[in-house]
Order: structure tokens, then sequence, then C-alpha cells
């Protein structure tokens, strides 16, 4: 009986590169979605530095109010959000306090709920009890 | 040196010894002798009878009912032949034969061009589905890997493919030998087709992964994929059901019961349509009537004793249909072949899953240790696992003698070893040793060498077998025959008593009928076929049946009900095994 012979062939290339690419998303899958994060609707800390000229610094901010966001390039509809850390003075005497709302994270980007994007580095504005101020973006992070 | 005179060199040594060895030589006598007083001496009758059983069977049964209602002996023929011939000019069935043959014949490119334009359409429906009102969901981020490994592997199809899709999968190093040795596919099959495809067909590949692409709107694309792969996959088994019963071999370890009866139930309606067209052939001995009777109480029995049958009970039932394909499917020697390879593919895979199931908490990435937890979720559990991998030993060892492929023998035997250290059960070694003495008992006539092998070998590792503490192996009914020993009640819980219970004593009587029947025709095989190659083939399938029954007697099978598969498949087997042996036989004496 003859013995057929056996070549390595395209199909084996194609089975090899989906056989690695799998390995390698199920390794990294977490690395990978965390860096392109999904639309799915989390909670987001963004951590403000308020702005050293703003009038508004003596306003009193404390841990668990809640005030409303408003990115720069936002729409009418502004984010509900809690303060989840009181402002902090650190080493570069910049003020910086952190607050969570809900958003998510689309491509290594971050939105707020109403699709309103958050940049780093970007001015917006926290309104607490009518009062109005102007912060800097720092960090966004997933909560 | 070359190999062929290695190889000389090496057996004219090994005669040497046997020659010049007192103990040696004086056990081969004797195996010789015990050969001779069973092939042609006082005992022939004993195993030998099966002629004589057919003939009566023929004589008394078939012929007196032909005679006296006067039927054909073929009664279905006619109307058979009438089908064929009408299906054979049906247009839409040529149609459906010619799409077979071109889908076959184009590059294997279109199906690069295929999975990039899928790729590229389920991107869109992708962008769609984010950024757009979203009425379908909102889809993943495992979507996007999966479009990009599509992406990735159709480019690799597209740039370095030249051949057809079944010159490809046939000399493929990684799909080929599982095709051509393992599952059932005809060499002749794939040599038919000219090396070079007949087009790309780039148009249809592009419309198709257009189709598919947009699909991904109510689905994701994976689910597509898999979709289109078993729809392929239904297609090959409709079209060669010899390979849906070797598949279904070869993962009844991987598959989830529900799949396995679906799969022998496609590759039955698919026997079934082939043997109306004439293309398969089915005869009716005296073996398949009693396991049909087996069948019809298993279904009345198990009615009776419990009002209504569980959906276990049916799917043992349904997958008893092995029993019939693996007589009639398995008609040549390369399909017997292809037989243990599949056996074998079988066993390793239920074996690796098993290890793999023992050791997946020690991965440290957490999700390679998830798809390791999901890809064992069907694994077998050890009292399983010793019944299929002391049933896969003899069929392994064979592999060894050229019988079968010897690609998956190493891997077999480095696995079937692992798991025995593994489930640390003496009963798992003994019955391994009982295995591999069967093996050279039967397949090679050295029944001898292997009493006396079986002498030195066994009574230690039964008196380390008496701290059963330490086993979590041994069953209840290897206990209770060692209390009957001591003087209790002897007791067997195992595959009978289980079998017993659920389909009634009169089904066990008549699955005990058939097992002797089947040992009735595969030791009739042994015996009766002079040449070296056959005598391998039967004497493997008759330690197989033999290791399967002593594990039967002394673990409990039916705990799972996939191993029905294997057991319905091994009776199956006798009877092909004889067939096929006597068409050898027949030739040869023609010649």
């Amino acid at each position: 009986m003859q013995k057929r012979k056996y070549k390595l062939n395209a199909l084996d290339i194609a089975i090899f590169i989906v056989i690695i690419c799998s390995v390698f998303v199920i390794m990294f899958r977490d690395s990978i979605s965390g860096f392109l994060g999904t639309n799915e609707i989390s909670m987001i800390d963004i951590t403000l530095a308020i702005e050293n000229d703003s009038a508004s610094q003596n306003v009193l901010i404390s841990t668990g109010e809640s005030v409303i966001f408003e990115p720069e390039a936002s729409t009418d509809i502004k984010a509900d959000a809690l303060v989840k850390k009181a402002p902090e003075t650190n080493e570069n005497s910049n003020t910086e306090f952190v607050i969570t709302c809900t958003g998510y994270k689309k491509f290594g980007r971050f939105f707020t709920e109403n699709g309103d994007r958050i940049s780093i580095g970007s001015d917006c504005k926290i309104n607490i009890d009518g009062t109005e101020m102007t912060c800097k973006v720092v960090t966004v992070t997933l909560g | 040196m070359n190999k062929l005179r290695k190889r000389t060199y090496k057996k004219g040594k090994m005669k040497r010894l046997v020659r010049e060895s007192l103990v040696l030589s004086s056990t081969s006598s004797l195996s010789s002798r015990i050969v001779r007083f069973f092939e042609s001496g006082i005992a022939e009758p004993l195993l030998g009878s099966v002629n004589d059983v057919e003939d009566f069977v023929h004589d008394s049964v078939e012929k007196n009912i032909t005679e006296k209602y006067n039927v054909r002996k073929n009664i279905t023929l006619p109307i058979r032949n009438g089908i064929a011939s009408f299906l054979s000019r049906n247009p839409f069935i040529n149609a459906l034969n010619d799409l077979r043959v071109s889908f076959l014949n184009i590059s294997l490119r279109s199906i690069g061009v295929m999975l990039m334009t899928f790729a590229v359409y389920a991107v869109a429906v992708l962008l769609l589905k984010y950024y757009a009102a979203s009425v379908f969901g909102t889809g993943s981020i495992d979507d996007v890997f999966v479009i990009a490994i599509s992406l990735v592997t159709g480019l690799a199809l597209t740039v370095f493919s030249d051949k057809s899709i079944i010159k490809s999968l046939g000399s493929s190093k990684i799909v080929g030998p599982f095709l051509s040795e393992c599952l059932g596919i005809n060499d002749s099959a794939i040599d038919r087709y000219p090396d070079k495809p007949s087009g790309n067909a780039v148009g249809v590949s592009f419309l198709l992964g257009a189709m598919l692409g947009i699909l991904t709107v109510f689905s994701t694309p994976a689910r597509v994929l898999l979709t289109a792969l078993m729809i392929v996959f239904i297609v090959t088994v409709v079209n060669a059901p010899e390979f849906g019963l070797l598949c279904s071999v070869a993962t009844f370890t991987f598959l989830s019961p529900r799949y396995l009866v679906m799969l022998v139930g496609i590759t039955l309606a698919s026997y079934l349509l082939k043997c109306i067209r004439l293309k398969r052939n089915f005869r009716f001995g005296t073996a398949d009537a009693v396991a049909l009777l087996t069948v019809i109480v298993m279904l009345f029995g198990g009615m009776f004793s419990s009002g209504s049958l569980s959906q276990g009970e049916w799917y043992i039932i349904c997958v008893s249909g092995v029993y019939f394909l693996a007589k009639n499917l398995i008609c040549s020697k390369k399909l017997v072949i292809q037989a243990f390879n599949a056996v074998n593919v079988g066993a390793c895979v239920g074996m690796a899953l098993y290890i793999l199931s023992e050791y997946a908490f020690m991965i440290p990435n957490d999700n390679i240790r998830e798809t390791a937890f999901f890809m064992t979720k069907n694994v077998l559990d050890a009292d399983v696992l010793a019944f299929v991998a002391t049933l896969s030993i003899p069929f392994v060892i064979s592999s060894f003698s050229g019988v079968a492929s010897k690609r998956f023998s190493w891997v077999s035997v480095l696995l079937v070893l692992i798991s025995a250290v593994i489930t640390d059960s003496y009963m798992f070694y003994i019955i391994a040793c009982i295995a591999f003495l069967l093996y050279f008992a039967f397949a090679r006539k050295a029944f001898a060498g292997a009493i006396l092998s079986a002498l030195i070998v066994l009574p230690p590792f039964l008196c380390i077998a008496g701290d059963f503490s330490r086993s979590s192996l041994v069953t209840a009914g290897m206990k209770r025959l060692c209390d009957a020993a001591l003087g209790e009640n002897l007791y067997f819980a195992s595959f009978f008593e289980s079998y017993g219970a659920l389909f009634g004593a009169f089904s066990l009587v008549l699955f005990v009928i058939l097992i002797v029947l089947s040992f009735q025709r595969i030791c009739g095989s042994l015996i009766l076929n002079s040449s070296v190659k056959n005598s391998i083939v039967s004497g493997t399938v008759v330690s197989a049946l033999t290791v399967s029954v002593i594990n039967m007697l002394f673990l409990n099978p039916l705990s799972d009900i996939r191993t029905t598969v294997i057991i319905w498949f091994l009776l199956g087997l006798c009877g092909s095994v004889y067939k096929v042996g006597r068409i050898t036989q027949y030739k040869n004496k023609e010649v």
C-alpha cells in the first residue's frame, strides 16, 4: 500500500496562524480589551485639578457630595457625578480631587454615559450647588 | 548499514535468542501447540464454529422463511433500484453533486477571499453596532479578535495557496493524516481530482463572505463562522457516512452526549440515504438480528421498567445505531485500519483532556485557565477513563506492528502511562497489564508466553491491590468480589448490573448473547485466516473485546453514556473484521 505524502501547505500555515493568534488573544485578552475598552457602561474615576487662578477655590468639596460634571466638548446633557475623594494638595502644590460617574471606555478613550469624550489635560466644568468652577482632567480610570 | 538490513539483522538476532533460550523456546513451542490445538485440533469447533452457526441459521431460518412466503432474498432491491435510477436522473441531485465537485476543486485562495470579505463586512457591522443606535446589540471585544484572526488567516490563504481545497486537505501535514488515516476518507476520493484547481471562484467567495459578514448583524462573528463550519461538516457527513462514524469514535471523549447523539443520528440518516441510492450495502446477519432484537427489547424494557424512557436511556438506544454502521460501513482493510486509528485518537483525546483537567488549576494565566476548564467540561471521570484507556491498549500496540498508523502510537503509550499514574489506581494497572498480555496472546498467538508473563507480573500487583483504600478507581464490583473470596455475598455492581436495571433482564441476556456471537465471529476470523496481518487485526479486536468485557465486569462505563458508542462500535467491528477477513481469504484462495 503506497503511503500518502504530507507537505506543509497554506492550510497548515492558516491553522498555525489561527492557533497562535487564538492563544495570544486568550493570554492577553484582558490587556488588549483593557487598552481597547468596550462600550459597556461602568463607573469611571476622573481625577481633576482645580485651576490655581479659579475664584471658586474656596468652594467646599467633601467626599460623597453630588456634583454635575461637564467635559470640554459636552452636549446639553451633563453627567451626574459623586465626589469620591475630597481635594488634597499634592507636592506640586496642585489641588486635586476625584469624582466618579458612569461612562465607558472605547478603543482607549473615555466617554461619559452621554457620549462626551473626556480627554486628559482638557478643561471641564464642575457645578456644586449652583457654583460653577473650572478644572483640568488629570487622569481617567475605570472604577 | 541501511534500514532494511538493520531490521533483518534485528529480527534474526531475536529469532536466535528465542531459539537458544530454554524458557523462550519452550514457551514458543507450547504456544504453537496451543494454536494448533485451537486451529486444527480437538478445540477447533470451539472457536471455529462460526461457519456452522451461519449455515444452521441460513438453512433453518432464512431458507424456511424465503421458501414459505415465496419472497426474494433481497426484497428491497427493486425499490432501491428504482429510487437510485430516479435520483441519478434528477437534475437537482445532479446539480448538487456538481456543486460539491466544483467546491472541492476550487482554489483554497477562494476561501481566503471569503474570509477577508467576511472580516471587512463584519467590521462594518461592528462599527455600525458601536456608533449607530443599535437594535441588534452592541458587540464585544471578542468580536474584534475573531474578525482580526479571520482577516489574518484569509490573507495567509490568499497569498500562499495555489492548490485546490481537496488537494490542500489531503496533503496537509496537520489535517491530512487525520482525514486519510483516521476519519474514513478514501485516498482515491482525493487523488481523482487534478493537482491544479479548476478556478478561483472569487466572485462566489466574495458574495458568500459578504453574506456571512452581513449575518453578523443578528449574531456574533464567531457564531456565524462556527455555523458555516458546522454546515460544511454536516454536508461532509451526509456525503461520507464513514467519516461521520469514525468522527464519532474519534471525538466521543470530547463531545457532550447531546452532540454525539446528533452526530450518530446524522450519520445513520446519511447511511440510510446511501443504502436507498444503492451506494452502500446493508447485510443482515445472525448477530445483527440479535443486536436489533436487543435494541427493541431495550426500548420496551426501559419503558416497562419506569413507565417512560429518560433522556439518557434514549441516548443509549440512539447510539446503538453505531453497531449497524460499523458492521456495514467498515468493509475494507483500509477502513479497518482507520477504525483502529480512530479508537486510538478517541482514547488519546480523552486521556489528554483528563490530564489537562487535573492540572488546569496550575495554569498561571487566568484566561488560559478558564479556556482549559471550558475545554475539559465534558471530561471523562477516572472510572470511565480506565475503561477507554485500557480498551485502546491492544489498538496502540498493534500500531507498532505496522498494522495501524504509528503516528499516534507513541503519544498514546505516553498518555496511557501518565493517566495510569495520575489516577493512582491499581485496577488501572492490572487491566492495562491484562490488555497488554491479551494482545500478545491473541494477536501474536503467544498464549504460553502471555500466561507465563501473567503469572510473573500479576501476583505482585494483586498483592499490592489489597490496599483498596488507596485506589479511587476500584469499583464496588471488585471490592465485593474480594469480599466474596473471603466468604461474603458475591455481588457485582458493574456495567451488566446497571444495564439490567435500566433495560430489564431479557435485554441483558440478549446483550450477552450478542457479545458471545461477536466473540464467535472474531475468533473465527482469527483462526480461519492464515495471513499474519489478518491474524494481528483479528487478534487485536479479540483482545480489545476481552478487555472491554473484563472492564464491564469490574467497572461501570454506563456512568458515562458516551462509552456505549465505543462498546457498540467494538461489537460492530467484530462483524466487519470477520467479513473483511473472509473476503481476503476468498481472494487469496482465488489467486
